[in-house]
């Protein structure tokens, strides 16, 4: 086969096809070692100690997410009537789609909390994955920005459509990378829903990328859908509240995040007491830099962190090695429902949690603080649609726009469709507790015992 | 930004109308170095933050906050105020050791809020705008160009004025 078709077998689109000789640069950005590192990040963390077929990488849906955008350019190219404005967007679009994720550290979202923990002095931006993904752009030190400077993409412009609070690319151009609807999410929701096995992944993609087109909104060129496309863009809000509900906040794999996050807390702990934490060499020089390079983030992978945990479950602090140790062995803390009731401005939740921190102390888990691990759901990375209620902060960001026949304003979806209400709105704060499996019972008994 | 700081702001603003003016009080506040520990993105209209719109919803949900509703040119506009039940509970709170200091914290910033209560809307968001592309390492004049581009307001209007005045008055707040 010519270089210049290139054809990827996928279990979700069969064919992820790279054609023409115009398209040859992106097989060598494919090909870069940034990008190949990706083969080693898991796309969703840890939930393969939940779902064993969940062994899938952030590397496939780099493919799957250029796939759908190739899918979004064909009905833009139709759209654009030539307009060179519009067309000068497709390189940095593509490449956009390849290398958002490309930033992603070890098991994926499960490790900004883990640098957030490590570099607390950081703004909050620092922990993002998207931070890095620009940052290996940016970086003339790396593979991927040698490649598109190589073959004339526009390094700043790919950046731009990846950083978060960019504003200058156009909304349409971000928001089909990043917003309610956006070949990220249709393609993740799919590739989690096929691997995890929970079937909760089907619509109608399909109609949702070829039914939209571009219109002027308040001076700015935005997405909007026609009427005919809202029972696919329906079905993609239902999956994607079953996928929150069901993988993505799956108790037991939160569990594991968290029982790694509290490996990573002690470790720390034991590193500023100035006893050897036994960092490995990777990890140490991170940790070390006073700003790290991408090319000392990039050594991270899933396989360094595994390694750091083997290492850990041997060491001689006793709440370090049984932490790692169980995150090992998938033994797991157990589960504790919240029993707090967020209805006052009291401080029922410290109490609630003194008295938990009580009861892993009683049954010799120390020190407690990385034996009661707190879940708050809010923080996650995947969420359900919830769109903004009133139209006046409704944008393209955040609402997933229907423009209706005739002259009628744009609608906001789940204003057409009233059985979006049962999802689309707001729920409850949620929060989980996790103790060492031991506590449960003695822990349950009072939470069900006392009104907090 | 926890349940009480922000029914405590809603109190002290003696109720604040429309989602888009909490969005950029708060906005505002945070940079004045209130520790409310909200992400905010720049989204089309200025610097949004979804944790915030939930909290507002799940606070209605739980009875913390009442919400009204208005109907303006452009849609149903939400209003959130305090009723006596809500504000007895609040002040219950501030019985608390805890609840003293959250209260003394959020007195701090009680000037400046209503310095941010007599401004019209447009102003606010256009001011948060500028903070944000403030914060983003712009000096101020490239900020409050940034911002007459991106909100389409011609850089010497009178609301473009007021809100740089008002964006540095917040910034120099900030001594955190």
């Amino acid at each position: 086969m010519a270089k210049t078709e290139k054809i990827f077998r996928d279990p979700l689109y069969n064919y992820v096809a790279i054609r023409g000789e115009e398209n040859e640069w992106l097989l060598d950005l494919i090909d870069t070692v940034e990008v190949q590192r990706l083969r080693r990040i898991h796309q969703l963390g840890v939930s393969h100690f939940t779902y064993p077929g969940a062994d899938h990488t952030r590397f496939s849906h780099a493919l799957g997410v250029l796939h759908l955008m190739q899918q979004a350019w064909q009905r833009i190219e139709a759209l654009s009537e030539d307009d060179e404005s519009i067309r000068h967007a497709y390189r940095s679009l593509l490449a956009a789609a390849v290398l958002h994720d490309v930033g992603h550290g070890p098991f994926s979202h499960l490790f900004e909390p883990v640098l957030k923990t490590y570099r607390e002095r950081w703004s909050h931006e620092y922990w993002s994955h998207e931070h890095w993904s620009c940052e290996v752009i940016r970086s003339a030190d790396t593979e991927v920005h040698q490649e598109l400077l190589d073959k004339g993409v526009d390094v700043e412009q790919v950046a731009s459509l990846i950083e978060k609070d960019n504003e200058k690319p156009p909304p349409w151009q971000k928001t089909l990378l990043s917003s309610q609807l956006d070949v990220d999410r249709l393609d993740y929701l799919q590739r989690d829903s096929y691997f995890t096995g929970s079937g909760y992944g089907h619509y109608d993609w399909y109609r949702i990328l070829n039914s939209f087109s571009l219109h002027e909104k308040d001076d700015f060129t935005v997405l909007v859908w026609p009427e005919k496309a809202v029972y696919a863009i329906e079905e993609y809000i239902f999956s994607r509240f079953y996928m929150y509900n069901n993988v993505y906040q799956h108790k037991t794999t939160r569990g594991f995040e968290k029982l790694l996050q509290a490996a990573c807390g002690r470790a720390k702990q034991i590193h500023e007491g100035s006893r050897d934490a036994r960092f490995v060499d990777e990890i140490a020089e991170f940790l070390d830099a006073e700003t790290p390079t991408v090319k000392q983030y990039l050594a991270l992978e899933d396989a360094t962190l595994v390694y750091q945990l083997q290492l850990w479950s041997k060491h001689p602090d006793r709440a370090l090695s049984d932490l790692a140790g169980r995150f090992l062995a998938r033994k797991g803390f157990a589960a504790i429902e919240d029993p707090v009731s967020e209805t006052g401005f009291d401080d029922a939740r410290a109490k609630w949690e003194t008295t938990l921190r009580k009861v892993v102390a009683q049954g010799g888990f120390e020190p407690e603080e990385f034996y009661v691990l707190h879940d708050e759901l809010e923080f996650t990375m995947y969420d359900p649609y919830i769109p903004e209620k009133e139209e006046e902060v409704q944008d393209p960001y955040n609402a997933i726009f229907i423009k209706p026949e005739g002259s009628k304003p744009l609608v906001e979806v789940s204003r057409l469709l009233e059985r979006l209400a049962s999802v689309a709105g707001a729920r409850s704060e949620q929060h989980r507790y996790y103790v060492p499996k031991e506590c449960r019972d003695k822990a349950r008994q009072i939470a069900e015992s006392q009104r907090w | 930004m926890t349940n009480y700081q922000l029914a405590k702001l809603v109190l002290m603003a003696q109720g604040i109308e429309s989602r888009k003016r909490i969005q950029k009080t708060v906005h505002l506040l945070q940079a004045a170095g209130c520790r409310f520990d909200l992400e905010f993105r720049l989204h089309y209209y200025g610097p949004y933050s979804s944790s915030l719109a939930e909290q507002l919803d799940r606070m209605t949900a739980a009875d913390m906050l009442t919400e009204t509703t208005q109907q303006i040119r452009v849609g149903t506009q939400y209003n959130y105020r305090l009723n006596e039940t809500q504000q007895r509970s609040l002040e219950d709170f501030e019985k608390t050791a805890d609840g003293q200091t959250a209260k003394r914290d959020m007195e701090d910033y009680r000037e400046l809020l209503d310095l941010l209560r007599r401004q019209e809307a447009r102003v606010l968001e256009l001011a948060s705008t500028m903070v944000a592309f403030r914060q983003a390492q712009r000096d101020w004049d490239r900020a409050a160009a940034e911002t007459a581009r991106f909100k389409n307001e011609p850089a010497d209007a009178p609301p473009m004025t007021e809100a740089r005045e008002l964006a540095q008055n917040v910034v120099g707040c900030n001594h955190g």
